[in-house]
C-alpha cells in the first residue's frame, strides 16, 4: 500500500477552486477539525481574502501545539557529485560547476565549525551519485558527525529501506525528501535523465524511511514549478497520509520556494508571499500537528514575520556550497537569502518572544 | 447413574439422551446451548448424543443483558 | 422525509444506529415495544446457565424475530472465557455476531483492553462479528481493529452510571483516526447525551440501562430513537461555522500589505 495511487488521482484530477466563495473559507477556518476538501477551500483564490482570518486560526493552533518555541538546524552539503539532470537545480550533472566532495576530516573540521555555533541539529545532504558518496561513505560521515550532535538527518538520493535502516542504525533520526513536483508529467519533463526520473521510487520514499525508522520524515514540493495550489494540496494530503499510517513518525513539511541558481531555468510560477502564507497556515490548519520548516531561500524580513503563522523550523548559520563552514566554498546549490549567523537568527527569535531550542532529542544508544 | 447439570449432581437412566434429558427438564431445545465434557454439542447433534455415569454437562440459554 | 442512512455492519444494512439490551427490565415484556417504538434493530443479551428450577422466562420469547441478536460474554474475565462465551453463544444458532466484554473490575465495571484485543483475535480469524467493548484508548483501538473487529464500542461512561459521555474528547479522537465504526456504548443517560454522540460522528449508539430503567421505557426507547436519528442528520449536514477566535488587534498578516511586490 503506497500513496502512488493517490498521487496519480491528484494528477488525474486538479482542484477546481473557483467556485470557493468567501462564505466556505470562513465556514472552514470555523470548523474544529478540517479535512481534505477544507483544506482544499483554503487553498482557493478566496481564501486569499481571508488570510488574517487564517492566520488567526494558524497561530493559535501553533502555539498550542508547539508552544513559542523554534528548531534551529543547518545544512551541511557533503558532496555536490550528481547523475541526475533537474533542469532547475544548480547542481544538475550538465552544470559544469566545481563538483567536490568532503573527506573524513573535512566533514570532521565542519562539524566542529557548526558545533561551535550552538547548533545540535544537522541535514547532511548530497547529490545522487551513489558510487561517489553512497551509504557506505554517508554512514561514514555519520559515524564522525554524531558525537558532535544528537540530530543527524539526511537528505540525499532515494535509498531503499535497507540502506534507511543501515543509517538510522549508525545514528541518523530524520529523512528528507522532497517530491519536487507532484504532477507526474511535469516531473517526467523536469527530470529528463538520471535515476530521479523514476517517480514511484521517490515519491514512496517518505513511507521507506519510516519503515526503516526515521524518527522525523520532511516532505514537500519545489514551488515555482506549476501551479502552487495543487502542489500543496498534494503535500498536504501526503503528510496526512504519512501521520495515518506512521502515527509515531514526526512528519514535517518545507516549503522551499524557487530561488536564481545557475542554470537557465526559470520559475513557471511565480509564487508570491501572500501565497506562501496562504500555504503554510492553510497547512496548519489542515493538520496541526505538522512541522513546518522554512530555509533561508526567504529573505530575512519575511522570516521574521512568518514566525507566528506555524513555523517551527528555521535553518541558520547557512551555506549551501559544499562545506562552507569551515572554509568559505562558492558552488551553491541555490542563492540563499537569509545569511544570518545561529547567533543573530537567536537573537532575533528571543526579541520576538520565542525561544530558540537547538536540542529536541537525544537518542539512546544501542549498546554494542 | 449421576451427572452433572450446570454444576449439580443429577441422577439419570443410562441411556438417556441428551435430547431427553433436555425436554424431561421442561427446556426449548431450540433455546439451549449444550457444553457436555467441556465441548459444545451442536443442537442437530442432541438426540444421538448419549449421556453417561460421571459426565458434566452445561445447559445455557440467553438472558437479559446489556 | 425519505430516510437512505443506511448502517453496514458485519453483513447487515440496519435503517437503525440505536442498540438496545435486554438488562435490568423491570419487566421483560416491555421488550418488544421498546424496540418498536425505538426502531433498533440489534439487541443485545447475556448467556447464562439455565435455570433449573425453571423460574426465569426465556427473555428470547421477548424479542422480537427481525432483530439481530448480539450476545455479550458478561461474566468473562479473560479472553479465554470471553471465546467460550462467544462459541457458545453461537451454537444457539441466533447468528454470529458477539460483543466482547472483558471485565475483572467489579467495582466500575471497566473493561480489560488486553484481554478484549486477545479474544477479538480469536474470535474474528473463527469468523464472528466482533464488536468489542472497551475504555476509550486509541492504542487498543488500533489493535482491536488489527485483531479483525466489525467495530469498536468505547464505553462513554461506566456501564450503569448514566454519566454521558465523560470521555467525550477521547471518542472524538477514536472516532477522527479509526477508520471502523465506532459505537458509544455504556454510559448514555439522556436521549440528549446520545444525540451528541452521533453528532460528533459516531456511528451508533448502544442505550440499555437508561432506556430499562426509565418510568416509562416504550416512551423512552421512542425518544433514543429519535435523538440517534437527529444527531445523525446533524453529522450528515455538516456543521456550520463556530467564530471562537476574535481578530488580532495587531493583524498577523499586515506585514504582507507593506511588503513590496510579489516574489
Amino acid at each position: 500500500m503506497s500513496f502512488l495511487s493517490e498521487a496519480l488521482r491528484l494528477g488525474q484530477t486538479p482542484l477546481h477552486l473557483e467556485t470557493v466563495s468567501g462564505d466556505d473559507v470562513r465556514r472552514v477556518v470555523g470548523l474544529p477539525r478540517v479535512d481534505a476538501s477544507g483544506f482544499a477551500a483554503l487553498l482557493s483564490p478566496a481564501a486569499s481574502e481571508h488570510l488574517e482570518t487564517m492566520a488567526t486560526r494558524a497561530h493559535a493552533l501553533t502555539l498550542s501545539h508547539f508552544g513559542r518555541t523554534v528548531s534551529l538546524f543547518t545544512p551541511l552539503y557533503v558532496s555536490n557529485h550528481c547523475a541526475n539532470h533537474c533542469r532547475y537545480c544548480g547542481f544538475a550533472a550538465p552544470n559544469s560547476i566545481p563538483r567536490s566532495q568532503l573527506s573524513l576530516d573535512e566533514v570532521r573540521a565542519e562539524g566542529e565549525a557548526i558545533a561551535a555555533t550552538g547548533l545540535k541539529q544537522l541535514l547532511l545532504l548530497t547529490g545522487e551519485a551513489p558510487r561517489k558518496a553512497g551509504v557506505a561513505y554517508l554512514e561514514a560521515c555519520v559515524q564522525v558527525l554524531r558525537p558532535l550532535f544528537p540530530s543527524i538527518s539526511v537528505e540525499v538520493y532515494p535509498m531503499e529501506t535497507a540502506d534507511y535502516a543501515r543509517l538510522t542504525r549508525a545514528g541518523v533520526d530524520g529523512l528528507t525528501v522532497f517530491q519536487e513536483t507532484y504532477d507526474p508529467v511535469l516531473y517526467a519533463e523536469l527530470h529528463p535523465a538520471g535515476p530521479k526520473r523514476d517517480y514511484a521510487f521517490r515519491l514512496n520514499t517518505p513511507q521507506r524511511g519510516a519503515e526503516a525508522g526515521m524518527r522525523v520524515v520532511n516532505i514537500g514540493a519545489l514551488l515555482g514549478l506549476t501551479d502552487w495550489r495543487q502542489e500543496i494540496y498534494a503535500v498536504g494530503l501526503h503528510a496526512a497520509w504519512l501521520q495515518k499510517r506512521y502515527p509515531g513518525v514526526d512528519i514535517a513539511v518545507s516549503l522551499p520556494r524557487m530561488r536564481p541558481h545557475a542554470g537557465a531555468f526559470q520559475p513557471a510560477c511565480i509564487v508570491s508571499d501572500r501565497e506562501l502564507v496562504q500555504a503554510m497556515t492553510a497547512l496548519r490548519i489542515f493538520l496541526p500537528r505538522l512541522s513546518i520548516t522554512i530555509s533561508t531561500r526567504e529573505a530575512p524580513s519575511f522570516r521574521d514575520n512568518i514566525l507566528p503563522l506555524g513555523v517551527t523550523r528555521m535553518s541558520a548559520g547557512v551555506s549551501t556550497a559544499v562545506g562552507g563552514h569551515a572554509k568559505p566554498s562558492k558552488t551553491e546549490q541555490f542563492e540563499i537569502s537569509d545569511p544570518r549567523s545561529v547567533a543573530e537568527i537567536e537573537a532575533m527569535l528571543r526579541a520576538r518572544g520565542y525561544q530558540a531550542v537547538f536540542k529536541d532529542w537525544e537518542p539512546i544508544e544501542a549498546s554494542a | 447413574m449421576h451427572i452433572t447439570v450446570n454444576g449439580r449432581t443429577q441422577d439419570m437412566e443410562s441411556g438417556q439422551t441428551l435430547h431427553g434429558l433436555i425436554l424431561s427438564m421442561n427446556l426449548d431445545p431450540s433455546v439451549v446451548v449444550a457444553e457436555l465434557n467441556q465441548s459444545i454439542v451442536p443442537g442437530d447433534k442432541f438426540a444421538s448424543t448419549s449421556l453417561y455415569d460421571g459426565d458434566r454437562l452445561e445447559l445455557l440459554s440467553f438472558v437479559g443483558g446489556g | 422525509m425519505e430516510h437512505t442512512d443506511i448502517f453496514e455492519i458485519g453483513g447487515k444494512r440496519l435503517s437503525s444506529r440505536l442498540f438496545t439490551g435486554t438488562g435490568k427490565y423491570g419487566n421483560d415484556a416491555l421488550i418488544a415495544p421498546v424496540c418498536e417504538a425505538s426502531g433498533s434493530e440489534v439487541i443485545t443479551v447475556a448467556l447464562r446457565r439455565v435455570d433449573l428450577d425453571g423460574k426465569t422466562d426465556n427473555v428470547m420469547k421477548h424479542i422480537p424475530s427481525h432483530m439481530t441478536l448480539l450476545p455479550n460474554t458478561s461474566g468473562a474475565r479473560n479472553a479465554d472465557e470471553a471465546v467460550r462465551i462467544a462459541r457458545l453463544a453461537r451454537a444457539i444458532g441466533c447468528g454470529d455476531w458477539i460483543k466482547i466484554e472483558v471485565i475483572s473490575d467489579n467495582r466500575y465495571l471497566l473493561p480489560d483492553g488486553y484481554e478484549t484485543a486477545k479474544a477479538t483475535e480469536i474470535l474474528a480469524k473463527e469468523g464472528f462479528v466482533v464488536l468489542p467493548y472497551m475504555n476509550p484508548d486509541l492504542y487498543v483501538a488500533r489493535s482491536l481493529a488489527d485483531a479483525g473487529a466489525a467495530a469498536i464500542m468505547p464505553l462513554g461512561a461506566p456501564i450503569g452510571t448514566n454519566r454521558g459521555l465523560r470521555t467525550e474528547e477521547m471518542i472524538r479522537i477514536l472516532i477522527e483516526e479509526m477508520e471502523l465504526p465506532i459505537i458509544v456504548d455504556a454510559g448514555i443517560g439522556a436521549p440528549s447525551q446520545a444525540c451528541r454522540a452521533m453528532e460528533m460522528g459516531a456511528a451508533a449508539c448502544l442505550v440499555n440501562t437508561a432506556i430499562a430503567t426509565a418510568s416509562d421505557p416504550v416512551l423512552m426507547g421512542l425518544a433514543f430513537g429519535r435523538a440517534v436519528t437527529a444527531g445523525r442528520e446533524a453529522w450528515l449536514a455538516g456543521p456550520g461555522a463556530i467564530a471562537t477566535l476574535a481578530q488580532a488587534s495587531s493583524p498577523l498578516t499586515g506585514f504582507l500589505d507593506r511588503t513590496e511586490g510579489a516574489s
